[in-house]
């Protein structure tokens, strides 16, 4: 089968997918695609109203929303073919990559395939939390997603598991909302997020970051009615009744399409942004990613 | 420095999250003006922009539009403002950099939209 070849195929549109094929256009590559499964690029970015982007790459502070849209901006301003709304679930060692779209199933070539899919929620699954499984459980971003994107609130007696910063982010924005967020437990004996993240969104809003506290069980039948959780310092328990609990306890590269493909990177195949290792900070994942699409020829 | 009214902040400016003290006439600690300035602010009256987002939802179309303030707005009114904001009706889908009034403020500030 002869496939439609590209220079390069960039799969994923959030910030690292744009950076990197806007460094690729601007070093001189010419057939670039960008395919994303979501209905515009952005990306996670899109679901970031908060304030904490572009301090560094556009040196300026802005949402991260904003920075989407300045991002954006570069992609259009240059000759990138992008497709939305267009899920990859192959590739082969060939690099040939097939993805569906409201038109059906298609594969392309490329003589480079730049991986830039993000990363992934650890959930409650993950750490094997015992109890029921009731509703009212959610990870940290998808309550975000729900809150900023779609106008729905995941519930009004919150507990944050995990200090990671999106949990941090979202005590506030659950606050801001009308929930009354009672704390953030940490089974670490410090901080997880940034600093600012935890001085502007739990001290803020007297929020309490429990630090050396274990979630020990979820209980409940239907919905969520309450936690037990540990002082591992002190070795007691407590009971709070509630009716949410929110994960915010880690990242992992989503990689899934390389490994269900049985391939790995190398020989013109690569990996960026989160989707290689998890960043802090947006304006790191864009220069890396740029650097990268530099180098591809 | 006056040790008695000394305080101590985490700056928020940047990630670096320098570790400010200050008696309010001088900063000990802040790696940049920036920072200088958001310990001797605090110190007074802290500030901060809000970030939200307003309804937009008619018949064909809903979306939330992401806003900020123009400026940073004094902590304490927080509560205040978010009312205000939730009072909001939009007419249209705004456009990035668009300008909302807040009405019914002290505070001289209006919202910016923030997203496409």
């Amino acid at each position: 089968m002869n496939y439609k070849k590209y220079d390069l195929i960039v799969i994923g549109g959030g910030p690292a997918g744009m950076a990197a094929a806007a460094g690729a256009s601007s070093s001189g590559v010419k057939d670039i695609l960008i395919l994303e499964r979501m209905p515009g690029l952005g990306g996670i970015l899109n679901q970031c109203i908060h304030l904490g982007f572009g301090l560094e790459y556009f040196k300026k502070e802005m949402t991260g929303t904003e920075y989407a849209a300045r991002y954006k901006k570069i992609v259009y301003d240059k000759d990138i073919e992008v497709k939305t709304s267009c899920l990859v679930h192959k590739i082969t060692p060939e690099k040939n990559v097939s993805f569906v779209s409201r038109d059906g199933e298609f594969t392309v070539s490329a003589k480079n395939i730049i991986m830039a899919t993000g990363c992934r929620e650890r959930t409650r699954e993950m750490l094997t939390v015992p109890g029921t499984r009731p509703s009212g459980i959610f990870t940290a971003g998808l309550a975000q997603e729900m809150v900023n994107i779609y106008g729905l609130m995941p519930g009004h007696e919150v507990v944050i598991v995990g200090s990671g910063d999106i949990g941090l982010i979202m005590a506030r924005r659950m606050t801001l909302e009308g929930a009354k967020v009672h704390f953030v437990l940490e089974i670490l004996d410090h901080l997880s997020g940034l600093i600012r993240n935890k001085v502007q969104c739990l001290d803020d809003f007297k929020i309490p970051l429990y630090l050396e506290h274990e979630l020990m069980e979820i209980t409940g039948k239907n919905r969520v009615e309450a936690i037990r959780y540990r002082d591992n310092k002190t070795g007691r328990e407590k009971v709070i009744s509630c009716d949410t609990v929110l994960f915010s306890v880690g990242l992992i590269p989503e990689q899934d399409l390389l490994i269900d493909s049985g391939i790995t990177t190398g020989n013109g195949i690569f990996l960026t942004g989160n989707a290689d290792y998890v960043h802090d900070l947006v304006d790191n994942v864009t220069k890396e990613a740029e650097k990268l699409g530099r180098s591809i020829n | 420095m006056d040790n008695k009214k000394k305080k101590k902040f985490t700056c928020i400016i940047c990630p670096k999250s320098c570790e400010l003290k200050t008696d309010g006439t001088e900063v000990s600690g802040a790696k940049c003006k920036r920072g200088k300035l958001f310990a001797l602010q605090e110190f007074v009256s802290p500030l901060r922009v809000i970030t939200t987002t307003i309804r937009y939802e008619n018949k064909n179309n809903f979306k939330m539009v992401p806003v900020k303030t123009s400026r940073a707005v004094p902590l304490n009114k927080t509560f205040e403002i978010i009312r205000q904001i939730k009072k909001i009706r939009l007419q249209k889908i705004p456009g990035i950099g668009e300008k909302i009034p807040l009405k019914n403020l002290s505070e001289k500030t209006e919202l910016i939209v923030t997203g496409e």
